[in-house]
């Protein structure tokens, strides 16, 4: 589902288009303007054989030099025109290009925020990436300047046909003959070449990622020794993109050639029955020499739209895709008569938001992310307001499904999940969103500077609230010792930072937001002992007087919470505080003990490293 | 000398080049002579009696010879017509084959070139030693071997025939204008200049805003990407009206950044058609002149404005291969700097001994050369063949260091290591890695099959060796669970593995063949204790003897070796067994001792749970 496809659409969507159309419409004075003066350098360029004709039969042949003062300002506003039309369409095309690329990205990126997490959750980022740079910058290319040249070269057609016909219709009709036959030599070759064409970014990116591999596993190449059948696999590969690429050249150029050959078949054509047409004195030398002047120049507006098509063609497929990305509806949506009175993302109705205490209850909850599994099966829990819920179990036993409900990124299948005693969907997303917290197991910075990162939280704080938050987690004393305090920029995805201080900022944020429910995914990434001490300090603070839940990991949050849930399969198979889940030496005995084990014996690697 | 080495990339290239440069001067020359086709009908129709009244030709039309010959084989003007069109035909599609062949032959060149230049990198590249891909950034190095490759091979053949093509059009083009009337030709080449150097400036220019557009468009996408990757906490906070609008401003900066750049494109090529709708004109006033003198006619001003066009277009594109004569100088840089660096078999052992398993350093020293710090400081020991030895010591001790030492990943500068009695450094670097089985920490998988990565080393083994391979690294289970199975595609675009099991496959991978040396560089961490004594056992039952050097974090891992190498900043601080090193004083004790303390405090501590309890 998620694969590049290349492949060209040859049924054109009628939705996917009008969807493109109302986006380009938006610019629609740059259009009507585009529109202009594409047309009216269609009629100049028409126009610079009729100029040529009359100075051959006036001035050359006829030695009649009366108008030639007219003539060279006509010329000169010519040249001004075509040259002030040639600005004009360029500029509105770029415009147009901008503005569509902008839209197309805009739209996008609206739409994304809209979503549910679900969506995130099973599209790969670079599927989305390739969206937004690849699909929305060849499309609006293709579009703007397709839209150029089709205004371009169908009026450039339609008028040396009519000048040609009015002027002669016999020898214009030599001219007709052979565009249909044009066409379908054009039709055939395009096809041929997309799909050579494919065929060669198919092999440039599996030579691409050869070379990545041949990158990345140096060291492991290298002490295997299959540096020569590497290198036989990468050869080939290299092989067939040559190859391919070769091939597409060939294909390309015996088009153009061939197109060039019915051009001049009726150039010849012209040439000969035109001369007659002088010799009878049907016409003049200038009618001649316009003609075939005409006849050359037909050829480049008839190639001009064969390439056009194929290149819409080419285009349909990214249109899809992006069009796609901006119609993706979201899993999860607040009911009508909900938005009414909350608002929607991005206008919210605050004078009707309730506060929130706290308490959480799980009624019956079923829920599974595919139909053929269970994750949830009738799960119950309330929790009241300010007790801290510890979450723990092996991997897949539902820890993080509950959290991802409670977040209300996904929802229960049957059965509610209650926040102060009313089913949450009841009220809006974004009511809850506002009002919980959450911390990741893995921090995910922005790239800019610590203080942003934490006011992140909560955006309307002041620049004191975000330093007390800090503050309170202990953020505030690694900050002091970097060169621009709380301006120091974190780098790209906080990578200026250590994991430790990633998850400390992320700490800060939610007590900026201070929220009444805490969701907190413990890390299970090892870091050193001391920041594992700050950490534990300021996992205290974040979690007193506010109801949380917590997939647990370290033993301290584990043996700390009110009530500790021990999950299995989707079922809750042990309940209680911490000395008496110990005392029944179940599964959380085992747990506990497996648990001791690991991070006391990381204490003695940490004497090792 | 940049310049240079840029052109000796295209080395061997020379007489395929010249073969497309021929063809490409050959295809300006004719084309140079379409016009006067026209020309040579027009004037035959001026000089027809009744036609032109009062007009006569003027000079003759520089065509070959024979073929003037062949039009007025007849004095019958219908004939004469006749003659001129079919011979512009037979020109015409001998032209377009010579075309279709120049094309053909410079995408030709152009791929051959590139594939060369591809499989010389990558052949380079896997021969450069370990230290230099430690240190280089394989981002930067996949940027090299594509784009700099494609650009240039794109100048030092497209770009390079563009230079013949542009030069033997004015000249062609002039060539034949001289035959009309000279004065027309020194009138059209006062432009040239003048259009270079516009174009050169417009080039210049816009690239600097090409440069904001490329800087503007990867902020753009950093807001996208964070906002991806960190769709839950934008949505956790309920920040998305803060993200579009964050979005907002990028988009705009780019898309302002992009419309600047069009602005400047507009006005050049506006200018441009304007200049060139001029010199149009300036030579119908130029023909006007000189038909009123009598020095040309009207079939002649005919030819000059379709010939003038060879001189103007071309110019245009004088910017662009200055431009790309830059970039090109830029890229070749990048690809030389790889391929300057010597490959790791320059100093490489010829010996091919068989191997044993005995592995003896004698006073080993290694450093960087640019670091003065001794990562191995006079490091001695003796492994006899068939002995498995656990080196321990803390991060930064020096392990991994005697391992790449090893496998010739690095060389040492002190001391010597033997194998079996012989020099290591006389042994053929691919030979001695054959014969040392070793699993890194973090080990690499292709994408392929989780069967053609463990078969990896060995594409014609049994499969049934394979099989058992994967049972010694207690994977089979793991592969059962597999959809596909053996044939489940890992890596990049296949299933993920988890860590452990990246690290069992590499085990098997290890074990395909009876390698005599087996190492495993801290390649059961992510493993859980149980797999990781299941596989240790299953490697002590191998049916073959072999040496075993494992490097841990886990005592009780190295508590069951042969010998223990207990390494502490580069030196050795202690050698012996299990129960030897742990009677005397030491780091190897004081592990130990911490382990022991550890498994009573857990006692303890469930004791006092109970007693909580029960009270």
């Amino acid at each position: 589902m998620y694969q590049d496809d290349h492949d060209i659409q040859y049924k054109v969507q009628l939705s996917t288009w009008k969807k493109i159309i109302s986006i380009i419409f938006k610019s629609k004075r740059h259009l009507i303007l585009l529109i202009f003066f594409s047309a009216m350098l269609a009629v100049l360029d028409g126009a610079i054989p009729l100029f040529t004709r009359y100075a051959i039969d006036t001035y050359f042949v006829g030695g009649d030099y009366s108008t030639w003062p007219y003539y060279v300002i006509a010329n000169i506003l010519l040249a001004t025109g075509f040259g002030l039309f040639v600005w004009g369409f360029i500029h509105q095309a770029g415009i147009i290009e901008a503005e569509t690329s902008y839209e197309l990205r805009r739209q996008a990126f609206k739409n994304l925020q809209r979503l549910s997490y679900s969506y995130f959750d099973k599209t790969p980022q670079g599927w989305v990436m390739a969206r937004m740079t690849s699909d929305a910058r060849r499309l609006s290319l293709i579009i703007s300047w397709g839209l150029v040249d089709f205004v371009w070269a169908g009026l450039s057609m339609i008028i040396i046909l009519v000048v040609l016909y009015l002027t002669f219709f016999k020898l214009a009709l030599i001219v007709t003959i052979v565009v249909p036959i044009m066409l379908v030599v054009a039709y055939y070759f395009r096809k041929l070449i997309l799909k050579q064409h494919r065929f060669a970014r198919k092999f440039n990116s599996q030579l691409t990622a050869q070379y990545s591999e041949g990158f990345l596993g140096a060291k492991t190449t290298k002490s295997l020794s299959i540096e020569d059948s590497n290198f036989d696999e990468f050869s080939l590969t290299a092989n067939n993109l040559k190859r391919a690429s070769i091939k597409a050249v060939i294909s390309s150029a015996l088009f153009s050639s061939i197109l060039l050959v019915l051009a001049y078949v009726a150039v010849s054509t012209t040439m000969i029955s035109g001369s007659m047409f002088v010799l009878e004195t049907v016409i003049t030398l200038g009618t001649l020499q316009m003609f075939i002047n005409y006849t050359v120049n037909f050829f480049e507006p008839v190639m001009a739209i064969s390439r056009i098509l194929s290149d819409f063609q080419n285009a349909q497929a990214s249109a899809e895709r992006i069009v796609g990305l901006i119609e993706t509806k979201a899993d999860i949506v607040d009911r009508k008569d909900v938005e009414e009175r909350y608002g929607t993302l991005f206008i919210d109705h605050k004078e009707n938001w309730e506060d929130l205490k706290g308490d959480v209850e799980f009624k019956d909850v079923t829920f599974h992310y595919n139909e053929d599994e269970t994750i949830l099966e009738n799960f119950n829990l309330k929790v009241s307001s300010g007790q801290s819920v510890a979450l723990v179990g092996h991997t897949g036993s539902g820890k993080t499904t509950i959290i991802n409900l409670l977040s209300r990124f996904y929802e229960p299948i049957s059965g509610s999940i209650l926040i102060d005693g009313k089913d949450y969907r009841e009220r809006s997303i974004h009511w809850l969103h506002k009002r919980i917290g959450y911390v990741l197991q893995s921090p995910h910075l922005f790239s800019t500077t610590v203080m942003e990162n934490i006011r992140y939280g909560r955006l309307d704080a002041t620049d004191e609230e975000v330093m007390y938050a800090a503050k309170m987690v202990g953020v505030d004393t690694f900050v002091q010792t970097l060169e621009k305090g709380y301006d120091t920029f974190v780098g790209e995805g906080g990578n200026m930072l250590s994991i430790g201080q990633k998850q400390l900022i992320s700490f800060a944020r939610a007590v900026l937001a201070d929220p009444r429910i805490l969701i907190l995914d413990e890390a299970t990434s090892s870091i050193d002992s001391e920041s594992e001490e700050i950490i534990q300090q300021a996992t205290e603070k974040l979690l007193s007087d506010r109801t949380s839940f917590i997939v647990a990991h370290r033993l301290s949050t584990i043996v700390n919470a009110d009530i500790i849930v021990m999950l299995e399969m989707g079922k809750i198979i042990e309940m209680g505080d911490h000395e008496t889940l110990l005392q029944k030496r179940g599964a959380y005995f085992e747990l506990y003990r497996n648990q001791f084990f690991k991070e006391k014996s990381k204490a003695l690697e940490d004497i090792l490293d | 000398m940049r310049t240079l080495k840029l052109f000796s990339l295209a080395k061997g290239f020379l007489l395929l080049f010249l073969v497309a440069a021929l063809l490409t001067i050959f295809h300006q020359y004719t084309y140079s002579n379409v016009p006067l086709f026209t020309q040579y009908l027009l004037k035959t129709l001026l000089d027809h009696p009744g036609i032109a009244p009062g007009n006569v030709s003027v000079g003759e039309v520089n065509l070959p010879r024979f073929l003037i010959l062949f039009f007025e084989r007849d004095e019958e003007i219908l004939s004469i017509i006749m003659r001129i069109a079919i011979a512009l035909m037979v020109l015409q599609v001998f032209r377009f084959s010579m075309r279709f062949i120049e094309l053909w032959l410079k995408g030709a060149l152009q791929e051959k070139l590139a594939e060369k230049m591809r499989i010389r990198l990558y052949s380079h590249i896997q021969d450069l030693n370990y230290a230099y891909h430690n240190k280089s950034d394989s981002g930067d190095l996949i940027q090299r071997v594509t784009s700099d490759v494609e650009t240039t091979t794109g100048f030092l053949t497209g770009r390079m025939l563009d230079v013949v093509h542009l030069f033997s059009t004015l000249f062609f083009g002039a060539y034949q204008l001289i035959f009309i009337n000279p004065t027309m030709v020194w009138v059209a080449l006062a432009i040239v200049p003048i259009v270079g150097l516009a174009s050169s400036i417009y080039f210049v220019k816009i690239e600097k805003i090409f440069d904001d557009i490329e800087k503007t468009e990867s902020k753009m996408m950093t807001v996208v990407q964070e906002n991806l990757s960190g769709s839950r906490v934008v949505r956790a906070f309920a920040n998305e009206a803060f993200e579009v609008e964050k979005m907002e401003v990028k988009n705009t900066e780019y898309r302002d950044a992009l419309k600047r750049a069009n602005k400047i494109v507009a006005i050049y090529w506006g200018v441009m058609d304007f200049i060139a709708i001029n010199q149009y004109l300036v030579i119908i006033a130029l023909g006007v002149y000189s038909v009123q003198n009598g020095t040309m006619d009207a079939a002649g001003v005919a030819a000059s404005l379709a010939l003038i066009g060879m001189l103007i277009w071309p110019i245009r594109g004088l910017g662009r291969i200055i431009n790309d004569f830059g970039k090109a100088l830029v890229a070749s840089d990048r690809i030389n700097e790889i391929l300057d660096q010597p490959s790791e078999y320059l100093n490489d052992g010829t010996l091919t001994p068989e191997v044993k398993g005995g592995i003896t350093f004698k006073h080993v020293s290694f450093k960087f050369d640019d670091t003065n710090d001794h990562l191995l400081k006079d490091v001695s020991f003796d492994i006899k063949p068939g002995q498995t030895v656990a080196i321990i010591g803390r991060t930064g001790s020096g392990k991994s260091t005697i391992i790449n030492l090893l496998l010739r990943m690095y060389d040492y500068d002190q001391g010597d290591i033997y194998i079996d009695g012989i020099r290591l450094k006389d042994i053929s670097k691919k030979y001695i890695r054959n014969h040392i089985g070793v699993v890194l920490q973090e080990p690499f998988l292709y994408s392929k099959t989780v069967y053609e990565n463990i078969a990896i080393a060995h594409k014609t083994a049994d499969k049934f060796k394979v099989y058992k391979a994967a049972e010694t690294a207690a994977l089979e289970k793991d592969i059962k669970t597999f959809k596909q199975g053996y044939e489940t595609l890992v890596g990049e675009k296949g299933t993920t593995l988890s860590g452990g099991q990246k690290q069992r496959v590499a085990i098997a991978r290890v074990l395909v063949s009876d390698k005599p040396i087996l190492i495993f560089d801290d390649a059961l961490s992510a493993v859980d204790t149980k797999t990781d004594l299941m596989i240790r056992e299953a490697l002590l039952n191998k049916d073959y003897k072999h040496t075993t050097i494992i490097i841990t974090h886990r005592i009780t891992t190295a508590k069951e070796a042969d010998q223990i190498i207990v390494l502490d900043q580069g030196h050795i601080e202690a050698i012996g067994t299990h129960d030897v090193l742990s009677k005397q004083p030491g780091l190897y004790k004081k592990l130990w001792d911490i382990q022991g303390k550890l498994e009573h405090e857990f006692k303890a501590m469930l004791k006092e749970a109970s007693e909580d309890v029960s009270r």
